[in-house]
């Protein structure tokens, strides 16, 4: 797929998937290429400064946990993470309406 | 795992401002995410290289991905940082372009006050040039008002002579506003000037005196303007006077002798007279000297010359308030008298005085003339053949002839001579007339009757510079004819009998004892 369509849309990938519950880089990457049945097989480093970014904005907030010894970041959604990625859905069904009206609307003619 | 240290080395250098944890908390994120991911590979591939090269292949490159999130994480600071540098960078520039516009501005300013300065100094200097003008054009400038300058230039003997330093010049009159009177002195300096500057128009007196005490005698427009003259300023006419003075004669040795009568032949006479310095003609003026004292000559019963200092019959300001504090001359028919009123019967220098006997009771004008004779002291001073005085003309004014005392006064000093008053002539008398001085009333009375008139004989020497000068003097006719009337026995020394008062045979005190 062409990344410049996934990059318009990975904050909102990522305010969903996180929306779930409180989840950490690695199972984050995961759920998104299982969910998107392997189509979505971004590079997983490039999550994280997306995932930085949505904190400092304030969408999201952290917690550190140890599992197997480790110490984890846990990300969760704020309620402003919740408002956000409420709008940015509904800013995505409309699009997706528009374009496949007009993508839909081609074919029928056709 | 050894990815830890190299992701650790990835990362910038720590800085103050960053948290304290920021650096470890990105390298265990990361580290827990590359180690789950490890341990997932490793299940599904069982070799390390390959699960590695995997778990790399999807994760990207860590040490990129730690600074990134690390210049993330401290954007805000850096750039805030940067700002701050770049602001500081800015101020600093700014200070610095404020400097050198300040300084620019100094710099400029400077030039700007050095061209105002200058500018300032050249108006000043201009304006002095104007106003040094302007006072120079002064006495032009004073024509329109009521000053004008007054310099008097003077020079010795000649027109064209040597400037004539040390005259004394006094001017008086209504010299300034208010019409008061004012007098202003101004001595001639080496060039010869006295400038009295500014006056006011109008007629002033001018009196002017050399260092010798000779001053213009002219009489002016009628008037007796003696020992001075009348400058007059008119509007818008400054005067510059040129004033030719007489320098200080030279001197000159004169020798006096008597030629007695043969009616006086063989008696042992006196000779005392004074003489005057004539006054010169130099410069369109004449010149006398006033306030001198005169100058005496005496000659013995021996023909001996003698040159003293004294005191005359007649001097009008004798040396203070304790001698002839009054004295003066009265008309009496033909002849004139002379008066001295004695107030103290002391004398403290030679001379030949007249003094007054105290008189009770009424008296008429010219008794007093009568009431003492008149004494002569002459000071014991050596003989002299010649002496010496200023060239020029010279006449006598008075002529006394005394004899020797019949017996010498113990009471009197030893530098003292007495000669017994005989008679004199006063040769500076008015209207052609002389005065004999008598010894007594009676003695006047008596030559009066026989001679009613005496006619006034011209005594005048001439003292020529550069050779001897000897004068002869001869006794007047009239003094002779006094001198050989017969006299009474209480001639010398007796007092009149007034009619007020009782007859006193004895003779008046003298009067140098108190």
């Amino acid at each position: 797929m062409d990344s410049r369509l996934l990059s318009g849309m990975v904050d909102t990938l990522l305010l969903e998937v996180i929306s779930d519950g409180a989840t950490y880089g690695y199972e984050i990457a995961q759920t998104m290429l299982a969910r998107s049945r392997g189509y979505f097989e971004i590079t997983e480093g490039s999550l994280y400064p997306a995932l930085h970014r949505l904190e400092r904005q304030k969408y999201l907030e952290s917690f550190w946990q140890e599992a197997d010894g480790r110490e984890r970041k846990y990300y969760r959604l704020t309620p402003a993470g919740r408002r956000a990625l409420a709008a940015k859905k509904k800013e995505w069904q409309q699009f997706v309406t528009g374009a496949q009206g007009i993508l839909g609307g081609a074919d029928g003619v056709a | 795992m050894e990815w830890h240290d190299d992701l650790a080395r990835a990362l910038p250098r720590p800085r103050e401002d960053e948290p304290r944890d920021l650096r470890r908390r990105i390298l265990a994120e990361l580290r827990d995410h590359l180690h789950t991911a490890m341990q997932r590979e490793l299940l599904l591939t069982g070799d390390t290289a390959q699960a590695r090269h995997n778990v790399l292949a999807r994760f990207g490159d860590p040490a990129r991905i730690a600074r990134k999130l690390w210049f993330d994480a401290m954007w805000e600071k850096i750039m805030m940082q940067r700002g701050m540098l770049v602001a500081l960078g800015m101020l600093v520039l700014v200070s610095a372009a404020s400097m050198g516009l300040t300084w620019r501005m100094v710099v400029q300013a400077g030039q700007v006050n050095r061209e105002l300065l200058e500018q300032s100094r050249a108006m000043n200097e201009s304006i002095l040039a104007r106003l040094q003008a302007m006072g120079n054009a002064a006495p032009e400038a004073a024509k329109s008002a009521e000053w004008n300058s007054l310099k008097l230039q003077f020079t010795w003997d000649t027109a064209d002579g040597v400037p004539a330093e040390g005259i004394v010049v006094r001017l008086q009159g209504a010299l300034f506003d208010g019409g008061a009177a004012a007098e202003l002195v101004r001595i001639s300096g080496q060039d010869g000037v006295a400038d009295f500057g500014l006056i006011r128009t109008g007629q002033h007196r001018l009196q002017i005196e050399t260092p010798r005490g000779e001053s213009i005698d002219d009489a002016i427009s009628g008037l007796l303007e003696f020992d001075g003259q009348l400058v007059t300023i008119l509007p818008g006419a400054p005067r510059t006077l040129n004033i030719v003075c007489p320098s200080q004669p030279k001197e000159t040795e004169i020798s006096v002798a008597v030629d007695w009568p043969e009616k006086l032949a063989g008696r042992p006479l006196w000779l005392v007279c004074d003489f005057v310095e004539h006054s010169r003609q130099v410069g369109g003026h004449q010149w006398a000297r006033s306030g001198r004292s005169p100058q005496f000559v005496v000659v013995d019963p021996a023909g001996k010359l003698m040159n003293p200092e004294m005191r005359r019959l007649e001097d009008g300001a004798p040396s203070g308030s304790r001698f002839f504090s009054a004295i003066g001359s009265l008309m009496r028919e033909e002849e004139t008298r002379l008066f001295i009123a004695q107030e103290k019967s002391f004398v403290e220098g030679p001379g030949i005085f007249r003094f007054e006997k105290p008189v009770d009771g009424p008296q008429w004008i010219g008794e007093r003339a009568s009431a003492c004779l008149p004494y002569i002291w002459l000071p014991r001073t050596d003989a002299v053949s010649r002496f010496k005085w200023p060239a020029g003309s010279y006449s006598i004014a008075h002529l006394v002839v005394g004899g020797e005392p019949e017996s010498r006064d113990e009471s009197l000093p030893d530098e003292l001579l007495h000669p017994q008053f005989l008679g004199g002539i006063d040769l500076t008398a008015d209207f052609g007339h002389s005065s004999l001085i008598y010894a007594s009333a009676d003695q006047a009375s008596t030559v009066r009757r026989k001679r009613r008139e005496a006619k006034s004989d011209v005594y005048e020497f001439t003292a020529v510079p550069d050779r001897p000068n000897e004068w002869r003097i001869s006794i007047p006719s009239q003094l002779v004819e006094l001198l050989t009337e017969p006299v009474t026995a209480d001639h010398f020394g007796a007092p009149p009998v007034l009619e007020s008062e009782t007859p006193n045979d004895a003779p008046p005190p003298l009067p140098y004892s108190e």
